[in-house]
């Protein structure tokens, strides 16, 4: 089941100056449950890529598919209600509130949802016990070290339940151990729960772990290795 | 959550929004000690010129404004005063004579305006008798007695029990001549009041006017000012032929200065209040700026504009909700202060005796303008969050998010 679906996918920045061609013709699909790496050297389009997945930013031509739906007809409101039930994002630095707790954080976007009290600190603690994070509902971020602040990110991008989760270098910041913690979480909840992860990276932690690799350069896939689909 | 986050975020960054608070307070704080001050000035001067010269509500032949001659009377007038008294809004009621004349002593004369009064009732209602700085009010002389204000005896170099003779025409059209001695010394808050006007006894100067039961001018003095429009009605139905005027009718200098003390707060509180947005609006403006990354990714994760704009409405929101109580009780404080020692204004007595001012100011404050200030507060809060908060939601959360 195709949870992804990108079809010819350009993006021109700075169009009517100096265009810049980030994207030029991108085509692929990820299917539910993939674990999956875009790799490729800085500026190669991998960020590019991920926001117009994660619906921050719209194609200058082609087509984004996620879950059947085109998201380039959705309005901005309808785009942002899309994100909140359909994505999790990962973000290189975290970017957790640094006024809420961890549980907090991940309630919130429960809250945004409109899930009852009870059912966002059942979930908040429950996320907050599979990254390994029990006992630290009451931290806020500056009190949570680096990887411990990602595994909160972790799970705030799953408590809304979505179709997958976008990592934009998730590894970016944190040290070797948080690494291979972040890494083996997000790998366990892939196999047992079926969740959908994507990210984009350097990290050859990271591309080692992925079951398939889909590598960029200037703007194009110039591979594609799919180790489940095509051992 | 909107409102934990935005309350959290307002202590976020202490020192700028302390500072920001700070400036409320004390602006608020200045503001209603200003407000008390203006207040309490002119409610000193209105209520003077109220208690000693003008009363509530006065009633007048129908042409007495236009010439003031005796023959413009109110027929049966000191009858109608007593009905006028069963009105229960009214506190006192009386009758005058007003005759304009010649004055003189053995060195000096004058032009004065005499009013011929009721000793007992005219004190009820214009409390002249508390003006009295030398002598007394009416008795110290048997026969004749008269009561000067100080700087016309000073102009006509008369002291107590001083002879003086009033020249004046009776109904008649003759010139009529009674002489006076001076019983009392008074210093009114008015200066027409202390340079122009002696007040005799309604019988000595009615005795000579052709009519001893002539009566100028009825002057009401009420228990409640709010209800004067009912009072007003009333006293018109008992003397329908006549003019009957309240106060700002028959002072609209006094009414102006009232208005033009209500257009000065305006001014203030306006002031007071463009200088706080901008206050507001640079404070909130950074605590956006600063925040680009996180808001973006708010509306990255699902956040929608509305919220975002809401949350930092809500944090100014909060901003005033803390700065205004303090405020409010800072200058509660110091008005209740004031209100019960008084704020001496006594090194400039001369200029303000001079105009009718008391020297010691009372501040006074009313519950209104501290609920209009409250709104203020808050509708100015939320004016200056506009600007932020459209900040806000105009991210894009893709450039937001790459922000450092």
């Amino acid at each position: 089941m195709k949870v992804i679906e990108a079809k010819n996918i350009t993006k021109v920045y700075n169009a009517d100056k100096v265009p810049v061609n980030a994207l030029r013709g991108v085509s692929f699909s990820v299917d539910k449950g993939e674990f999956t790496a875009i790799v490729g050297p800085s500026g190669c389009g991998k960020s590019t890529l991920l926001n117009i997945v994660g619906g921050l930013d719209s194609p200058s031509e082609g087509e984004i598919t996620i879950d059947g739906k085109d998201l380039s007809n959705l309005k901005e409101n309808k785009l942002i209600d899309f994100r909140l039930n359909k994505i999790g994002f990962v973000f290189q630095s975290y970017n957790l509130i640094p006024v809420l707790t961890a549980k907090e954080n991940i309630s919130l976007i429960m809250e945004l949802q409109g899930l009852s009290k009870k059912a966002r600190d059942d979930r908040a603690m429950e996320l907050l016990k599979a990254v390994g994070l029990e006992g630290k509902e009451h931290k806020k971020p500056s009190e949570l070290s680096g990887g411990q602040q990602q595994r909160v990110a972790v799970a705030r991008a799953l408590a809304s339940e979505p179709s997958f989760i976008l990592a934009d270098e998730p590894t970016a910041n944190l040290d070797s151990v948080s690494t291979n913690n972040l890494l083996d979480i997000m790998a366990e909840m892939n196999r047992e729960k079926g969740t959908t992860f994507i990210f984009s990276t350097h990290d050859q932690r990271v591309i080692n772990k992925a079951r398939r690799v889909i590598k960029l350069d200037d703007g194009l896939i110039v591979s594609d290795d799919n180790m489940v689909l095509n051992p | 959550m909107l409102f934990t986050i935005a309350w959290r975020n307002v202590w976020r960054q202490k020192v700028r929004s302390l500072v920001i608070i700070g400036a409320m307070v004390v602006g608020l704080w200045g503001l209603i000690f200003a407000i008390g001050f203006m207040s309490g000035f002119m409610d000193s001067y209105l209520s003077n010129a109220l208690k000693y010269e003008y009363s509530h509500i006065q009633v007048h032949h129908p042409d007495f404004k236009q010439d003031q001659e005796i023959k413009y009377n109110i027929k049966q007038g000191i009858k109608k005063v007593a009905e006028i008294v069963t009105d229960t809004n009214v506190k006192a009621a009386t009758h005058r004579t007003i005759v304009n004349a010649m004055i003189g002593s053995a060195k000096a004369s004058s032009g004065v305006k005499v009013l011929g009064v009721d000793s007992l009732l005219e004190k009820e209602v214009t409390s002249f008798d508390q003006l009295i700085t030398d002598g007394t009010y009416f008795k110290s002389v048997k026969r004749n007695p008269l009561l000067i204000g100080e700087k016309l005896a000073e102009k006509l170099k008369v002291k107590l029990r001083s002879k003086i003779v009033l020249t004046f025409q009776n109904l008649e059209g003759e010139i009529v001549s009674e002489a006076f001695r001076v019983a009392g010394i008074f210093n009114a808050k008015s200066p027409i009041l202390n340079e122009t006007v002696v007040m005799v006894n309604f019988r000595d100067i009615n005795k000579n006017l052709g009519d001893k039961n002539l009566v100028s001018e009825i002057a009401v003095y009420l228990n409640d000012v709010d209800k004067i429009e009912e009072s007003q009605e009333a006293i018109s139905s008992i003397l329908p032929d006549y003019r009957v005027e309240k106060w700002d009718k028959l002072a609209p200098e006094l009414s102006l200065i009232v208005q033009q003390s209500k257009t000065n707060v305006f001014i203030l509180v306006t002031i007071f209040m463009t200088a706080l947005i901008f206050g507001i609006i640079n404070t909130m403006l950074m605590a956006v700026l600063e925040r680009i990354k996180e808001l973006g990714m708010l509306m990255a994760i699902g956040m929608n504009r509305i919220k975002v704009f809401t949350m930092i409405i809500i944090e100014t929101i909060f901003l005033g909700l803390v700065a205004c109580p303090v405020g409010l009780f800072l200058g509660h404080l110091t008005i209740s202060y004031f209100n019960g020692n008084g704020f001496d204004l006594s090194d400039y007595s001369q200029g303000l005796e001079k105009f009718g001012y008391e020297t010691v100011i009372y501040p006074i404050i009313s519950g209104n303008h501290y609920f209009m200030l409250s709104m203020g507060i808050f509708i100015t809060t939320i004016v200056a969050s506009i600007y932020p908060a459209l900040k806000a939601i105009k991210l894009k959360p893709a450039e937001a998010l790459r922000k450092i």
